[in-house]
Formats: structure tokens, C-alpha cells, sequence
């Protein structure tokens, strides 16, 4: 066991008294203001850091401090250009639509996306089907997300003795809790990670989400800029990395088990995760633990990486390797589908990749991310909410500046650290997904600052945090303020909204955590899916809604309609024709971009044969002379 | 003297032309120079297609963001 293998329990304990102390602090400031306002967009009070750091915590989610850096790992340089539209992403999600949003939400007073559309269509039928719509795919990304961090929590504090003490405990004592498939220790960081979203979400409210994304961003800034100089210094410099990876292979993925001559005593014979060894001239790391239970002789067969670039063996086997208490028994071993035996794979797109023979990133593949990033991003119902709850334009301006430095020292420096990890931390490419933790803990014990640990492994609750609390807070404005509110009981009080409030958003987590009790397969494509969808659903109506005086009722519900149809037709035939969660991509592009056009056409049937809109909406929206001067 | 929602409008096209630009700029070069086969030379450390196809469109991106959000962009009202 660790010596430090406490730090990252005391750093989760400070940062939930932190985020605790800040929702106590949110739910006080907001007793002398209208509730509703407040409680959903913070009565349009945000700042330029608040806005900036809100934005950016909410679009980094649990996938960029774990799913990315392990794509990193597995795939190597490629991922700069995967990732490349970050470099205009502040100004096209904040810029495109923040100042219209935030000057018609103030105008119309307009407090949820749904309030904006049936202000400027004056259709409640289309606001509803919106509610709908953001409702059910909000749930379903909440799910993978809820799932998610668990995974982290139990990454990060699973080596804690206390933590296993508390999953031992569940495990004996509610073991009703704990579903086929999972284990104790999931269960447990489920549960922490739930109890601490839900309870300063709703007790705090958009201010809390705000305030507790601030703290996010800068935990999340602090964490990767840590990471980076010590990984600049361990590594002996990016040139000294670069050549490094340059020669190399990827590795070869099996299984193997392990066996002994005589029955295993009585506690067992174990081989840790991580472990180096030897088998016929062949060097190998195991990704997961092995056990030999008592009285038998072999294990069930455990991930296992194989090394095959000589440099790196030469490298490894420069230190005498540990000595095994049983003997390996290395079963098939698959090499890459795209890049094996090919040296310098990791230099360059489309990178290698175990089961693609195109490789991780083909090029049309690259061009829809580059669309994706920075399209989708601004049409995600969660960033555009934050354009309506800041303080003027000014603060837009600042925070548009603020958040394209933040995201060019997050990102760029996050490519850097893991490629630089296929040197540091090589051999876990069965099981990258734990690549961030292991170099936390790899990185403050080379620098000789082990609790510095703590800190590092902190960013990932970070990001996984500042997402969920933001789109658990979106569900239940959709529910209590666009449903209750505005179609069944117009007349309801402060004090009753506030107890729907309090109660729809204790719901929504206590949902979201049974889903998450029964993890969906193919996370990553439930988030791709959900996060597209949503974005198809909303950029047309939205963004046309905003610019274009014309665009009228029924453009809007086609747009919706017709993208979202499309988007997932896509999806549905790659399910039936592929047998996975893969879409198909016509021309390679993903059926986002599919759906986006098919939307904007749809809008654009639509305003050509539906109704005009009335004077009173159009002058909300555009003011007196701009619409008559558009229609003339 | 334009309307603010004019003005807001020619903002909006500004950007996009901005995405559109950074769009042609990475892919364009990245398809020419790292999807070629051939040995990949470094530069500051990194494979030379990252510093001129990611890292200086990159660059370019966040001071146009900057001049664009501070000096560019026209307040609304408040």
C-alpha cells in the first residue's frame, strides 16, 4: 500500500467542506431575492470570472480530465488535431449567440430556453416539446456522467484504507445495494460523488453551481499547469519525449494467468496490477490484480500489455524486475488493427488504434470534430443558459478574452503531459482510462512532494462535478418552471416553487444515481450521443430564432424535428447494420453535421411555407425598425 | 450608425468566418503535411505539423478572440 494513500481522501474531505460551505453561503444570499430567478440563473447577477470559469467548467466535463487523457495515451499526437477547434471555441459558444440571449432573455424575461422560444414563436406547443426534448436527453447524459465520476471516485480513492473499510462495511452490511456487475467500492464512490452533488446543488441553487465552478476551474488550472512542469522535468524535456516516441511501436493487448506447481495457501497468491515480467523473451505489464484464490492453483485470466519496441524494453529492463510468485501463462496476444509494427504511429493522424484499420482519426473524422467542438458546444442548452445570467455586455467581452486564455492553458498543456505518460507510465494501454490518477501519483512521488497528490487527482472531481450539478439544475428548471409553472398553475407561490424546486432536483440526482447503479455499456457514445442531440435540437431554432426576423413557427419545429430525426436515424441504422453504438458516417462525417444541415433546410422549408410572425413577437426580438426594415 | 441588432449580426458572421478560417487553416495543412507518409521532423519539441498546423493557428485564434472581444466588439445594452 501507498505511504500516501490517504492524500487524495483528505483532499476529497477539504474540497467537499469547501463546496458544502459555499452552497450554505449561496442559499443565504439568495433568501432576500425572488426565488425563481435566483435559484435558476442567479438573478442575472454573473461576473467576468464567474461567467468565464462557469462556462468553462461546465463544457469540460468528467470526459476531459479522464476520457481525453486517455485518448491521449492511447493514440499519441493525433489528438491535437482532434481537439484543435478549442482554439476558437470561446468566441464561437460565447460570442455567436451570448449578446442577442442575454439582451431578448432580459427583455422578455425569459429565465430557461424553453421561456426564449415561446416568447419568440409565441407557441406553446413548441416550448413544451422543447421541455420535452431537453428533459430526456438532460437524463439520459446524466446517467454516463453519474457513472463516470464513480469510476474516478473509485480510481482516486480506492487505494485509501478507509475508503475500503467503508466498501467492505457496504459490501456486509447492505449488500441489497450493491447490483450484479458493480462492486462495492463503485457503489460507494457513487454515492459519495451523489449525496455531495445533490446536496449543494439543491440547496444552493445556479449560485452555488456558479460559485462551485469558479472554484472548479481554478482547482482544474492549478492542477494542469502543476502536471506540466513536472512532466516537462521527468520526461528531460518535450524534444527528449518527442524523439522518445517517435521510435515507437504499439503494443500487443492479451491475457494471461497465473499458475503455481502446489494449492495457494490459505490467504492466496497475488500478482499486482501494474506488475512487470518476463516471458520468453517477451516483456509484459499487467493491467489488472491477479489472484490465485486458496487451495487453487491458477488465476482467472487477467489484461495484460505486451511491450514491443526495443528501446522501450531496453529502457524498462534496465531495472532487475520483480520477482513473480507464480508463473505467467500468456495467452493470445492481438496486435494493433491499424500501426503495428509501424514505428512513429504515435507522431502523427490518424494515429493507431487496436480495432480500426483506418486509424483513431481519418481525415473526414477530423473535419467533423472541428465542426463538432466548436458548433456543438454553442448549441449546448447548459452554455447558453450561462449567457443569460450574466451582468452586460462588457462582462460577455471580458469573459470571451478570460476563457480563450483559460481553455489554451488547459487543453494544449493536457496533450503534452499524456503523450509525454507513454514514457512514464508505459503499459497501460489496456486499461488507459486510469492513466490521470497513475500519473498524479507518479509525477508528486518523482518530485518528491507526495501529497502534492491530493491536489493533482482533484481536477477530474473537479470537471465531473461542474458538469452534473449544471445539467441537474437545467432539468428541474425545465420541469418547475416551464411545466409547472407556465402550463399547469401560473398562479403558484414562491414558497411552493421553491419546495418543487428543492424537491424535483433531490429527484433528478436520486434518478440519475439508480441509472447509475446499472451502468449503461458504450459511456462514451451515450455522452457523444446526448451531447449531439441536444445540440441539434437547439442551434437552428435558437441561433435563426435570434438572427433572423423571418424565421417563423413552423421553420423552428421542423428544424427541431427534422434534424433530431436525422441525427438519430444515422445512430439507429449503425446500431442495426453495424451491431454496435457506432452511427454511420456518410462521407465520414459524423451525424451531427448531418443533422445540423438537415435542420437548417428544415428551417428554411419551413419559413418559406409557414405563417408570418406577429408584430409584438418580432419586436421583442429586433426591436421596431429592424424587423420591418428585413421583411421590406 | 447601425442598429445593435445589426451590429450583433455582423459580429456573429465575423465569428463564424473566424471558425471557417481556423477550420480551412488546421485541417487544410494537416491534410497536406501530417497525413503524408514520410518521417515526421520536430520543432520546438513537437512534430513540426502540430507547431504549424495546431499550435500557430492556435495562437492566431486566441489574439483574434482577445482583440475581437476587448476592442471589437461593441457593448449592448445593459
Amino acid at each position: 500500500m501507498r505511504s500516501d494513500a490517504n492524500a487524495p481522501l483528505i483532499a476529497f474531505v477539504c474540497y467537499t467542506a469547501i463546496v458544502l460551505g459555499l452552497a450554505v453561503l449561496s442559499n443565504y444570499a439568495f433568501k432576500k431575492r425572488a426565488f425563481v430567478s435566483e435559484y435558476f440563473l442567479g438573478s442575472r447577477g454573473l461576473g467576468v470570472i464567474a461567467l468565464a470559469l462557469t462556462f468553462g467548467a461546465t463544457s469540460a466535463s468528467a470526459g476531459s480530465f479522464a476520457g481525453f487523457p486517455s485518448l491521449i495515451y492511447a493514440h499519441g499526437w493525433s489528438l491535437a488535431l482532434w481537439i484543435a477547434s478549442y482554439m476558437i471555441f470561446p468566441l464561437c459558444g460565447m460570442g455567436l449567440l451570448g449578446k442577442r440571449l442575454s439582451i431578448v432573455s432580459r427583455r422578455t424575461g425569459a429565465i430557461t430556453l424553453p421561456d426564449i422560444l415561446r416568447a419568440r414563436f409565441e407557441s406553446r406547443s413548441l416550448a413544451l416539446m422543447s421541455t420535452i426534448l431537453l428533459s430526456v436527453l438532460l437524463c439520459v447524459f446524466l446517467v454516463p456522467q453519474f457513472t463516470l465520476a464513480a469510476l474516478i471516485m473509485q480510481q482516486l480513492l480506492g487505494d485509501s484504507p478507509l475508503y475500503q473499510e467503508a466498501a467492505l462495511w457496504l459490501q456486509n452490511d447492505l449488500p441489497n445495494l450493491i447490483p450484479t456487475g458493480t462492486g462495492p467500492e463503485y457503489v460507494l464512490g457513487l454515492l459519495l460523488f451523489a449525496i455531495l452533488v445533490v446536496a449543494y446543488t439543491t440547496f444552493g441553487g445556479f449560485r452555488a453551481v456558479v460559485w462551485t465552478d469558479v472554484l472548479q476551474g481554478f482547482v482544474m488550472l492549478i492542477g494542469v499547469l502543476l502536471m506540466l512542469v513536472f512532466t516537462l522535468v521527468q520526461v528531460g524535456g518535450l524534444r527528449n519525449a518527442s524523439l522518445e516516441m517517435s521510435s515507437m511501436q504499439p503494443p500487443r493487448l492479451g491475457t494471461a494467468s497465473f499458475v503455481v506447481d502446489s494449492p495457494a495457501p490459505l490467504e492466496g497468491i497475488r500478482i499486482d496490477m501494474d506488475t512487470w515480467f518476463m516471458d520468453e523473451e517477451r516483456l509484459f505489464r499487467t493491467n489488472e490484480a491477479a489472484l490465485i484464490p486458496a487451495g487453487d492453483t491458477e488465476s482467472a485470466p487477467i489484461k495484460i500489455t505486451q511491450i514491443v519496441t526495443p528501446q522501450e524494453i531496453a529502457r524498462i529492463t534496465q531495472t532487475e524486475l520483480p520477482s513473480l510468485p507464480a508463473k505467467p501463462r500468456v495467452g493470445q496476444l492481438t496486435p494493433y488493427a491499424r500501426g503495428d509494427n509501424t514505428v512513429g504511429t504515435y507522431m502523427r493522424p490518424p494515429g493507431p488504434s487496436p480495432s480500426d484499420p483506418n486509424g483513431f482519426l481519418p481525415l473526414g473524422v477530423a473535419v467533423s470534430f472541428f465542426a463538432f467542438w466548436a458548433l456543438a458546444g454553442t448549441g449546448q442548452p447548459g452554455n447558453m443558459i450561462r449567457l443569460m445570467a450574466f451582468t452586460g455586455t462588457r462582462t460577455l467581452r471580458r469573459a470571451i478574452a478570460s476563457l480563450a486564455v483559460y481553455f489554451s492553458l488547459i487543453y494544449f498543456p493536457l496533450i503534452i503531459i499524456f503523450c509525454c505518460a507513454r514514457l512514464l507510465a508505459p503499459g497501460l494501454d489496456h486499461t488507459p482510462d486510469r492513466i490521470m490518477p497513475v500519473m498524479a501519483y507518479l509525477l508528486s512521488d518523482g518530485a518528491g512532494i507526495p501529497w502534492m497528490a491530493g491536489i493533482l487527482i482533484a481536477a477530474p472531481f473537479a470537471a465531473a462535478m461542474s458538469t452534473v450539478d449544471s445539467f441537474m439544475l437545467m432539468i428541474t428548471s425545465s420541469i418547475v418552471r416551464d411545466v409547472y409553472q407556465q402550463s399547469i398553475r401560473p398562479e403558484a407561490t414562491e414558497r411552493l416553487l421553491k419546495r418543487l424546486s428543492y424537491g424535483t432536483t433531490m429527484l433528478v440526482g436520486l434518478l440519475a444515481t439508480i441509472g447509475a447503479l446499472y451502468p449503461p455499456q458504450f459511456l462514451q457514445y451515450v455522452i457523444v450521443f446526448t451531447g449531439g442531440g441536444l445540440a441539434v435540437a437547439f442551434l437552428t431554432p435558437v441561433g435563426l430564432g435570434l438572427y433572423w426576423p423571418r424565421f417563423n413557427k413552423l421553420g423552428a419545429l421542423m428544424s427541431m424535428v427534422v434534424g433530431i430525426a436525422v441525427y438519430v436515424l444515422l445512430y439507429l441504422i449503425g446500431f442495426v447494420t453495424l451491431g454496435n453504438a457506432s452511427p454511420v458516417r456518410p462521407l465520414e462525417l459524423d451525424p451531427f453535421i448531418w443533422g445540423l444541415l438537415a435542420s437548417l433546410l428544415a428551417a428554411w422549408l419551413g419559413t418559406r411555407y409557414g405563417r408570418s410572425n406577429t408584430d409584438r413577437a418580432l419586436e421583442a426580438f429586433f426591436g421596431r425598425n429592424d424587423h420591418h426594415a428585413e421583411y421590406d | 450608425m447601425p442598429s445593435a441588432f445589426r451590429r450583433a449580426r455582423r459580429e456573429a458572421l465575423h465569428i463564424l468566418i473566424a471558425w471557417a478560417v481556423c477550420l480551412v487553416w488546421t485541417i487544410g495543412y494537416c491534410a497536406i503535411s501530417a497525413y503524408r507518409p514520410g518521417d515526421v521532423t520536430l520543432l520546438w519539441g513537437m512534430p513540426s505539423w502540430v507547431v504549424f498546423g495546431i499550435v500557430l493557428p492556435w495562437l492566431s485564434a486566441t489574439i483574434y478572440s482577445l482583440w475581437f472581444a476587448l476592442f471589437h466588439m461593441k457593448d449592448g445594452e445593459q
